[in-house]
């Protein structure tokens, strides 16, 4: 029995509840404190009820500081002890908790701070604290956190600092010091305590025989966040700033504090690497803090070298070999994951990607692009300049808006950089069997049958292929994109740890930018239905509203520069020469299997999950019905695809009678059979050559000048002349808005005409000058069924002024000498582009997988205050 | 709950079915079309038409003399629009370009036609033959390419301009393409046999290019039956194929006397260029009867079909589902045997004029869906309603005749055989331009 006396001072805040298990475990102590005091912070009476239960002293102080609520439970003592036994309304020591720690104290006279083993409440197995230390960056160090208590650390040892929860202290010590630092931010108190009692001389040490269960509610964030002083990633940031600033020499302390902004900086990809993204907002606040306050730090260095020096507190600091060991016991054990199940290689389905493969061979790249009248992607170089510019070159300075979809032919350019048109060819030929790959990760999170997601996954890579014949290079982009998008969308409303949920918010984002910049239409469906859904998830509402970020940024000038809302929406119709025919015929037809099953959902399965599915399936279906834009009527209704298949593979899934499911899966077989029917005897994708003007012009292009080629084409009604800038019209130039490129004033326009028809009557009469003031380089006889470009290029053969460069597989090349070549335009760079590269940079970042993300045992340190400290 | 799902469960269904029927609320013709036109008038070159010139027989007298090419028969020349009235010869061996002399005044017949007849009463060669004075051409192509027993097929090409150039040629219908390259110096005319090319081929086409400035071609081809000749003709070419057309005379004469039905019948010839076999009505009418033929053409194939007509002047309209070349070849059994390939009437807006240096039958048909009036010049007026035809019998030096469209052909009929022509239109690019720009 130790001969030394205590009294515990226990600070409540607001969780009677709590409380009252405290105090029951207070009253219970083998060594009774000879006064308790309940110092409550809180506006909420009913812990004076419990005190009055237990027989124990009521202080009601309305303030949030720690350190006045002790001083003033002190003041009010009306006992004289040695030592005081501080406690928190979450502690929950055990009977012989007090006893043991006052029995260390009597046995070494230089102790003054005596700290107990804290476990966790909700599993008393788990060591939650075994003291404090810093690392030598000043970070806040918990020496020993989330290891299951063996008795492999039941030895007392000396220790910087101890938790205020549970600590047994000195009053006289106490006293000396002045208590705790209220100036201190929160987690930095009970280090700044420990550290002037060492620097006083002190020892502090821990006995793990001493035993207190601790909810630990402030660092979980079950608190008042205005007790932390913000958030956790905040507030421990301020600690770190702050005790750094005590810690590090004079003459380092100013350095730190005037880089503080630039570390903030710096450390933002770290944080999205490693999926932190809310210690980004942290650090800045602190820096924010840090300068703002510093006095108040200055004086809390002063305080504490007022003491002497910390210097030779060095030994205690976090080894970094304990730095390293904590990094690893995080990913020592892996957590169950939900995914048990076998992915897409494992379980074989990735054999069934043949199957597209081989329907799809016909579109095998034959020659360098998807033929003549294709529009190849742009160059590399081309690409910057305008994704840079988001401005699409236009004749005689008038520039128009860049078509968003401009930011994805940048992959092309990347894969191939010597041939783009040849990695889009390869793209389109791919694209089926990427989007098998795509519906079978999202019909996988729907079903375990295997069987059932693969069946499903290669209907909708038909549909896919036959969606992609029609409206070419978007729909394979997007084919490929949507399921993806929303299948990591609900990976992170469904991750079951913060960083996973951030890495699939990354993940979603980039998809979601495919999606976006294809389609903005779709994008606004999506994102109303995700948020509805995320009504049900509502802690990873502010991860879904992240995701759409890289999306807005990149739509954002397009907003605000296109002529009309409509444009906004549907600005890439243009592009899309497609008759949909067989859409608007035969959807119905081919969808009504799913349609059925569809309904059927309706009847079997859960509602909610029904009901939203289905309004999504209608909601798409009816605007595509009802919006007759070409290519806006195949996307949303492969978005109404993409709902249906979910809904029948839920359907057949749920079935427990084998014949039911052969008697509804029978009509899904003749549908996937129907899909693949027509695709695999639709008209055959053309391959031809990379360019699109002849090479003598695309080599003139290169050059860097402006060139300008006039293409005849003589009709037996009329004639037509297009202006053919550079090496010809791209893909990121024919969008509605990117085809204003060749958007030519009426006079201009009028130039070009009367040229034409000179041209094409091989009348010189002025020629010469009209070819000059239109600043024209080339001149282009198209070829026609009926030939009459043949007779017109005899005629130019004759004219002095031009010059014939040869027939060419786009027709009669004529090069106009003397031309007052136009100079290329100089676009500016846009105050958009840096924003837009860095922000799909940083979401990028928080895309990549770590170990964290992947295995998920940061599961256990994101619940837990540890994790951070 | 129950009766509530199967509610919405019914709505899913209804609501994807009657969509079907829903009016859009928005068509989203988001057109960017920046298309503007523009009607331009340019001085267009000077009109210039090409007479290709009399009859070459081959082989000499005998036939023996290979490779010999020899000027039997003048072409009778008959031009309206030449610089001065008689400075141009009445009868031609080799071809001449004319131009005419007006460089201002609107290009069409009005401004300068021409026709040319050649009568050739040969031991190895006999008949009538006659060809308008065309536009020379860059490019064009010739179906009636046929050089089997007792045809000879050959080619007279010219290069009216100053300067040389290449014309290209392709011989099409066989086992395999043929081709040939022949260089033509300014003014030069050329002979090229056939069956060099072509074999003995009964139908064949040849495609012609010129890569200098425009030529004019004639395949002139005779027949022989037995050691009795039995007919020329001359044709120039086709410029593209068409969906529709017309042939305003099929000269029917001898049917019941003739046993031989390949002397009197004629055959309509078909080509269809395209990648997909042509469906294709043919309407026959006379004065007194009409007759219907459907043809089926493959792909890049020709087609021959006899048409079985009784005596009389009938008309051929025919349309396709697909653009083809089409001709008719016209035996006709009068006072001596001979034959015509006839081509479908070019559509001429407005009006036409023909020179004749021999009296003839103008005829015109009308395939349209609506009744047109014609004014010729020196006859009065005639209506003619939907697929109605009408000859008359012309004595003057030329024919002009006003109207909306006017497919028109003259035939002359001696006691050496039977000719037709089949006039174009003669006019370069220029006026009334309509240009498109994007």
């Amino acid at each position: 029995m130790a001969s030394l006396s205590a009294a515990a001072i226990v600070v409540s805040h607001a969780r009677p509840d709590l409380l009252e298990k405290s105090l029951r475990a207070l009253s219970l102590q083998e060594v009774a404190p000879k006064e308790v005091v309940v110092v409550e912070t809180s506006q909420d009476l009913q812990s004076k009820t419990l005190c009055e239960q237990f027989g124990f002293k009521f202080l009601p102080i309305p303030a949030l500081d720690l350190n006045s609520a002790i001083s003033n439970g002190i003041e009010t003592l009306s006992v004289s002890v040695e030592w005081l036994w501080i406690l928190h309304d979450d502690c929950e020591p055990e009977p012989d908790c007090l006893a043991q720690l006052l029995r260390t104290a009597e046995t070494s006279p230089s102790v003054a701070v005596v700290g107990p083993k804290l476990l966790e409440t909700e599993n008393p197995l788990l060591i939650q604290q075994l003291g404090l230390t810093v690392t030598s960056s000043g970070r806040p160090f918990v020496l020993v956190q989330e290891e299951y208590d063996q008795g492999q650390h039941d030895r007392v040892d000396d220790v910087m600092a101890t938790s205020t929860a549970g600590m047994l202290v000195s009053l006289g010590v106490w006293q000396n010091l002045g208590g705790l630092n209220a100036e201190a931010p929160t987690l930095a108190q009970d280090l700044d305590f420990g550290l002037r009692v060492r620097t006083a001389g002190y020892r502090v040490i821990v006995e793990p025989r001493a035993r207190c269960l601790h909810a630990g509610l402030s660092l979980k964030g079950q608190r008042d966040k205005r007790w932390l002083g913000g958030s956790w990633a905040t507030a421990i940031a301020k600690s770190e700033n702050y005790l750094a600033t005590l810690l590090l020499p004079i003459w380092a302390v100013p350095l730190r504090i005037l880089l503080l902004p630039i570390f903030a900086l710096i450390y933002i990809p770290l944080h999205l690497y490693r999926k932190k993204p809310a210690r980004i907002w942290g650090d800045f606040l602190s820096w924010i803090w840090t300068w703002a306050l510093l006095p108040r730090i200055i004086r809390g260095r002063n305080r504490l070298r007022s003491l002497g020096n910390p210097g030779i507190l060095k030994a205690l600091y976090a080894t970094a070999t304990q730095t390293r060991r904590r990094r690893e016991s995080k990913l020592e054990f892996v957590a169950a994951t939900s995914e048990s199940k076998p992915g897409f290689f494992a379980s074989g389905a990735a054999w069934a990607s043949v199957i597209p493969l081989l329907a799809n061979f016909r579109w095998y790249p034959s020659g360098e692009s998807l033929g003549v009248s294709q529009l190849a992607p742009p160059s590399f170089k081309d690409w910057v300049a305008v994704v840079s510019s988001q401005l699409v070159p236009g004749v005689n300075g008038a520039n128009q808006p860049m078509d968003p979809f401009t930011w994805l032919l940048g992959i092309f350019p990347i894969l191939n950089p010597s041939s783009p048109s040849a990695a889009l060819a390869m793209f389109v030929f791919l694209a089926p069997t990427l989007a098998y790959f795509s519906a079978w990760k999202l019909l996988g999170q729907t079903t375990s049958s295997r069987l059932l997601t693969t069946f499903f996954a290669l209907g909708y890579s038909f549909l896919a292929a036959v969606s992609i014949e029609l409206a070419g290079v978007h729909l394979a982009m997007l084919s490929v994109a949507l399921p993806l998008a929303i299948w990591s969308l609900l990976k992170m409303f469904y991750a079951e740890t913060n960083s996973r949920a951030w890495r699939w918010t990354g993940v979603a984002s980039l998809l979601l930018s495919f999606v976006a910049v294809t389609s903005p239409a779709l994008l606004l469906l999506i994102v109303f239905f995700a948020l509805t859904f995320a009504a049900s998830r509502r802690h990873r509402l502010v991860s879904f509203l992240a995701s759409v970020v890289p999306s807005a940024i990149l739509l954002l000038p397009y907003l605000l520069s296109a002529p009309s809302p409509l444009l906004w929406l549907f600005g890439f119709e243009q592009a899309l020469e497609t008759s949909d025919e067989i859409f608007v015929t035969g959807f119905l037809l081919f969808a009504s299997p799913l349609i059925l099953l569809a309904s059927f959902a309706i009847l079997k399965l859960k509602f909610g999950q029904a009901l939203f599915t289905t309004a999504f399936a209608l909601f798409t279906f009816v605007a595509g019905f009802l919006l007759q834009g070409d290519a806006t009527r195949l996307i949303f209704w492969l978005a109404t695809a993409i709902a249906l298949l979910h809904l029948s593979v839920s359907v057949l899934d749920s079935l427990n009678r084998k014949w039911l499911g052969i008697l509804l899966g029978l009509p899904v077989i003749i549908w996937v059979a129907s899909l693949s029917g027509i695709h695999l005897f639709s008209q055959n994708v053309e391959f031809g050559p990379a360019r699109n003007v002849p090479a003598l012009v695309e080599a003139a292009a290169a050059t860097g000048e402006e060139v300008r080629t006039l293409r005849v084409q003589i009709q037996s009604e009329y004639i037509e002349g297009s202006l053919v800038l550079g090496d010809g019209e791209q893909l990121h130039e024919s969008s509605l808005v990117g085809t204003t490129r060749s958007a030519l004033d009426l006079g201009y326009q009028e130039l070009l005409s009367e040229i034409a028809a000179r041209l094409s009557a091989g009348n010189p009469t002025g020629l010469k000058q009209l070819l000059i003031d239109a600043k024209l380089d080339f001149v282009l006889l198209a070829l026609t069924d009926s030939g009459a470009e043949v007779a017109a290029a005899s005629n130019l053969t004759t004219m002095p002024f031009i010059q014939s460069a040869g027939e060419t597989e786009f027709g009669y090349l004529f090069r106009v000498n003397e031309s007052d070549p136009a100079q290329a335009p100089i676009l500016p760079t846009s105050d958009w582009f840096v924003w837009q590269v860095g922000l799909i940079v940083l979401f990028g970042l928080l895309a990549i997988p770590t170990p964290a993300a992947i295995l998920g045992t940061r599961r256990k340190s994101e619940s837990t205050a540890g994790d951070e400290t | 709950m129950i009766f509530l799902r199967i509610t919405l469960a019914a709505l899913t269904l209804g609501v994807f079915i009657g969509s079907l029927f829903l009016p859009p609320i928005a068509t989203l013709v988001l057109s960017s079309e920046q298309a503007e036109t523009f009607s331009q008038n340019v001085e267009p070159e000077p009109l210039e038409i090409y007479c290709p010139g009399g009859a070459v027989l081959q082989g000499g007298d005998a036939g023996t003399d290979i490779g010999s090419f020899e000027l039997v028969a003048a072409a009778e020349l008959a031009v309206a629009g030449e610089s001065e009235p008689g400075s141009l010869p009445e009868s031609i061996e080799s071809g001449i370009l004319i131009t005419s002399p007006d460089l201002t005044a609107d290009q069409s017949t009005l401004l300068l036609a021409g026709n040319q007849i050649l009568e050739a009463s040969e031991k190895r060669m006999a008949g009538l033959s006659s060809l308008n004075c065309a536009q020379p051409a860059n490019q064009g192509i010739f179906i009636t390419g046929n050089n089997s027993v007792g045809t000879e097929s050959l080619l007279i090409v010219s290069n009216p301009q100053e300067v040389e150039t290449v014309v290209d040629l392709e011989v099409f219908g066989l086992e395999q393409l043929t081709t040939q390259k022949l260089v033509l110096a300014a003014g030069e005319q050329k002979y090229l046999s056939l069956s060099g090319l072509a074999g003995d081929a009964s139908a064949y086409g040849l495609r012609f290019r010129s890569s200098g400035g425009p030529v004019s071609l004639v395949m002139q081809q005779r027949t022989i039956s037995g050691l009795q000749p039995t007919g020329i003709e001359t044709t120039d070419w086709l410029t593209e194929p068409i969906a529709t057309g017309a042939f305003p005379i099929v000269k029917v004469l001898g049917s019941q006397l003739s046993p031989e039905a390949d002397l009197t019948q004629p055959t309509l010839r078909v080509y269809n260029p395209a990648q997909n076999p042509a469906q294709i009505d043919v309407s026959l009418f006379s004065s007194s009867s009409s007759k219907k033929v459907n043809l089926t053409v493959q792909p890049n194939q020709f087609l021959d079909t006899q048409l079985d007509l009784s005596d009389g002047n009938w008309s051929a309209t025919f349309e396709s589902d697909t653009e083809v070349f089409a001709a008719v070849r016209n035996p006709v059994f009068g006072q001596a045997a001979d034959y015509e390939w006839l081509y479908p009437a070019n559509e001429i807006e407005n009006a036409l004029r023909i020179p004749l240096s021999r009296p003839g039958e103008l005829h015109l048909v009308n395939p349209s869906t609506e009744a047109i009036t014609y004014q010729i010049e020196g006859y009065g007026q005639i209506q003619l309603g939907a697929n109605q035809r009408r000859t008359l019998a012309i004595s003057a030096e030329e024919v002009s005749v006003a109207g909306k469209q006017i497919w028109a052909a003259v035939s002359f009929t001696t006691s050496v055989g039977y000719a037709v022509t089949e006039p174009k239109e003669n006019r370069n690019f220029g006026a009334d331009l309509q240009v498109v720009i994007h």
